[in-house]
C-alpha cells in the first residue's frame, strides 16, 4: 500500500469507519512510515482541537422561542387551504368509493334545493305602505339601509291592516374609536379576548390594552382569562407579559402561579417562572417563593426548573 | 428494520429517552390522521437534536430557528407520504439534511464564504464554547477565541456536502452508510467527502497543532 492510497484510510481510521483487515494495514503502514506516522498524529490533533472547541449545547431561550413559532406556524398550518385539501384528498385516495357516494348525495341535495328555491324579487307594496316602500327601495343585492341581511325568520301580511311583517337579521359594519376609558371600547376589548376566535386579532388587542389597561378590573380579568383559557400558547403569553407589567394584584398573581405550574408550553411556564421572580423582587409577594420551589423541584421540563432554582438563588433562598 | 436504521436508532434524539419503536410508529400512525398532539409529542421527542444540527450549519440563532421551522413543517407537510420503510428518525433526518444542504448552496451561491455575521449582541455560535475551567485566563480566552474564528472559517471552506457529511460524522457520531443513506448517495461518496473534509481542515488548522 502507498502512502497516497493510504492517504484516505487515515482519515478513516480515526472515525472507526475501517474494516479490521484495513485498519491492520495501515497500522502495519504506519509502523513503518515516518511521513504516514505524522500525518496521522496531525489528523489526531485536528480532532483533539474539535473537540476541546465544541460549540456549546444551544441556548435554552433558542429552543423555547423556535418551538413557540413552530407551533405558531403548525396552528396556521392547520388551517389552510391546502392542509384541508391534502386532508380531503387523503380520503378520497383512500376510500374512493365513500367519496363519490357523498358527492352524489351533496349533488343531489344541491338540485333539490335549486329546484325548490324561494324566488326572490321585489317585495310589492301595499297600496299605502310608503315607509316599507321606502325601505324596499333602499335594499338592494342582499343589503338594507347599508347592512348585510344575514337572516329571514319570518315573512307574514298582518289579516287586518294589510302590512307586510317582515322579521329580519342584519349587519352592519362600523368603527369604535375611543381609549380604553371607554365602557364601548372596553366591552368589544373584553368580548374579543374571551370570545372571538381569531388568534391574530386576539394578539392585537393584548398589544393595543397594553399595561394601562390591566389596571382596570373588567379588562383585567379578560387578561387573566386569556392567561389561563386561550388556546393559543402566543396569545397567552403575551397576555401574561401583559398581565405581568399591569398593575399589581393578587388575582395577578395567583394566574401568575397557575401559569407556571400548569400551563402546558413550557416557554409560557418559562415566562411565568420570570414574571414571579419580578415579583417577588419588586417586594409585591413573598408568599409566591413556595411555587418556585414546586416548579425548581418536579417541573416536567428541566429548561423551567433550572430558571426556577436560579430564581430562588437570586432571591436568597436557601436550596431545597 | 434494516441495518442502517438500527445503528441510526437512539443516536440522534440524545436529549430526550428515545421512543421505542412501537410507540413511535403509533404516533406516527395518530400523527398522518391528523392529530396534531401525537405530532406535538414527536417533534419534543427530535427537536433538540435537530436543533442542535442546524444551530451548527446556521451559525446564527435567527437563521437556525428558520431553518428549525422549515424542517418541521416539511415533516408535517409530507408526513402522509412516509411508509414506513425506514425508520421514521432516518426519515426525519434525512429532510433535515435536505433543508441544512440547500441552506448552505443558497449561501453559497450568494458568495457568503465568509463566517456568518451575528446581530449586534448575539454572540456567534463557534465562540461559545462553554468555559469550564476553573480560573479565567484571560490569555487563554484570547487564543480560544482565535481558535473557535480558525475553525468557523475552516469550516465555511468545506462544500454543502463536505460540510453535512462532516457534521453529521463527526458531531453526531452516524456512521457513514447511513449518512449516504441521509445525503441520497452512497457509502462511498460520504467517505471521499469525510476525507476531502478532513484534508481541508487540515490545511487550515495545520499549525494550530
Amino acid at each position: 500500500m502507498t502512502c497516497q492510497e493510504i492517504d484516505q484510510s487515515l482519515a478513516l481510521h480515526g472515525y472507526g469507519e475501517l474494516s479490521e483487515a484495513e485498519r491492520d494495514a495501515v497500522e502495519e503502514h504506519v509502523a513503518s512510515c515516518e511521513r504516514c506516522r505524522r500525518t496521522m498524529t496531525e489528523l489526531r490533533g485536528i480532532q483533539g482541537l474539535l473537540a476541546q472547541h465544541s460549540p456549546a449545547s444551544p441556548p435554552p431561550d433558542l429552543l423555547v422561542r423556535s418551538r413557540l413559532r413552530l407551533e405558531e406556524a403548525l396552528d396556521r398550518e392547520q388551517m389552510s387551504w391546502r392542509t384541508l385539501f391534502r386532508s380531503w384528498f387523503g380520503v378520497a385516495t383512500a376510500h374512493p368509493a365513500r367519496v363519490m357516494s357523498a358527492l352524489t348525495l351533496v349533488a343531489f341535495g344541491f338540485s333539490v334545493g335549486w329546484l325548490l328555491r324561494p324566488r326572490v324579487g321585489p317585495v310589492p307594496a301595499a297600496p299605502g305602505a310608503s315607509s316599507t316602500g321606502a325601505a324596499a327601495a333602499a335594499m338592494t343585492g342582499g343589503t338594507l339601509g347599508g347592512a348585510r341581511i344575514s337572516s329571514i325568520s319570518q315573512v307574514a301580511p298582518d289579516p287586518e291592516t294589510g302590512q307586510l311583517h317582515i322579521t329580519l337579521n342584519a349587519e352592519k359594519g362600523m368603527t369604535l374609536e375611543g381609549s380604553l376609558d371607554d365602557p364601548q371600547v372596553r366591552q368589544v376589548l373584553v368580548y374579543t379576548l374571551k370570545s372571538y376566535d381569531n388568534p391574530g386579532i386576539r394578539l392585537d388587542t393584548l398589544n393595543a390594552i397594553g399595561s394601562d389597561g390591566g389596571g382596570d378590573p373588567v379588562v383585567r380579568d379578560a387578561l387573566l382569562y386569556a392567561l389561563e383559557h386561550d388556546n393559543n400558547a402566543g396569545v397567552r403569553l403575551q397576555a401574561l407579559h401583559t398581565a405581568a407589567k399591569s398593575k399589581w394584584a393578587p388575582e395577578t398573581a395567583q394566574a401568575l402561579v397557575e401559569a407556571a405550574e400548569k400551563d402546558s408550553n413550557a416557554g409560557v411556564r418559562g415566562a411565568a417562572v420570570d414574571a414571579l421572580v419580578q415579583q417577588v423582587s419588586a417586594g409585591h409577594d413573598q408568599d409566591l417563593v413556595p411555587a418556585l420551589e414546586r416548579l425548581a423541584e418536579s417541573d416536567s421540563d428541566r429548561y423551567v426548573r433550572l430558571k426556577s432554582q436560579t430564581a430562588l438563588q437570586q432571591l436568597g433562598q436557601p436550596p431545597f | 428494520m434494516d441495518g442502517a436504521c438500527l445503528e441510526l436508532a437512539g443516536k440522534i434524539p440524545a436529549d430526550g429517552s428515545p421512543l421505542a419503536g412501537a410507540e413511535e410508529t403509533a404516533l406516527v400512525r395518530q400523527a398522518q390522521g391528523g392529530d396534531r398532539a401525537a405530532f406535538d409529542s414527536l417533534v419534543r421527542q427530535y427537536d433538540q437534536g435537530v436543533l442542535r444540527l442546524v444551530l451548527r450549519v446556521a451559525g446564527t440563532s435567527d437563521e437556525a430557528s428558520d431553518l428549525f421551522q422549515e424542517v418541521f413543517l416539511k415533516v408535517y407537510r409530507s408526513l402522509s407520504h412516509f411508509r414506513f420503510e425506514s425508520r421514521f428518525s432516518t426519515w426525519l433526518y434525512r429532510v433535515v439534511t435536505n433543508v441544512c444542504l440547500d441552506h448552505l448552496r443558497r449561501k453559497q451561491t450568494r458568495h457568503e464564504v465568509q463566517a456568518p455575521v451575528a446581530e449586534e449582541g448575539e454572540p456567534e455560535y463557534f465562540h461559545t464554547v462553554a468555559d469550564d475551567r476553573p480560573s479565567f485566563d484571560p490569555e487563554r480566552a484570547l487564543q480560544s477565541r482565535e481558535i473557535a474564528r480558525r475553525l468557523e472559517r475552516a469550516m465555511v471552506r468545506l462544500s454543502p456536502r463536505e460540510r453535512m457529511v462532516f457534521e453529521l460524522r463527526h458531531y453526531e457520531g452516524l456512521k457513514l452508510r447511513v449518512i449516504g443513506e441521509m445525503c441520497g448517495t452512497s457509502e462511498e461518496t460520504a467517505k471521499n467527502c469525510l476525507f476531502r473534509a478532513t484534508q481541508k481542515l487540515r490545511t487550515e488548522l495545520g499549525d494550530l497543532i
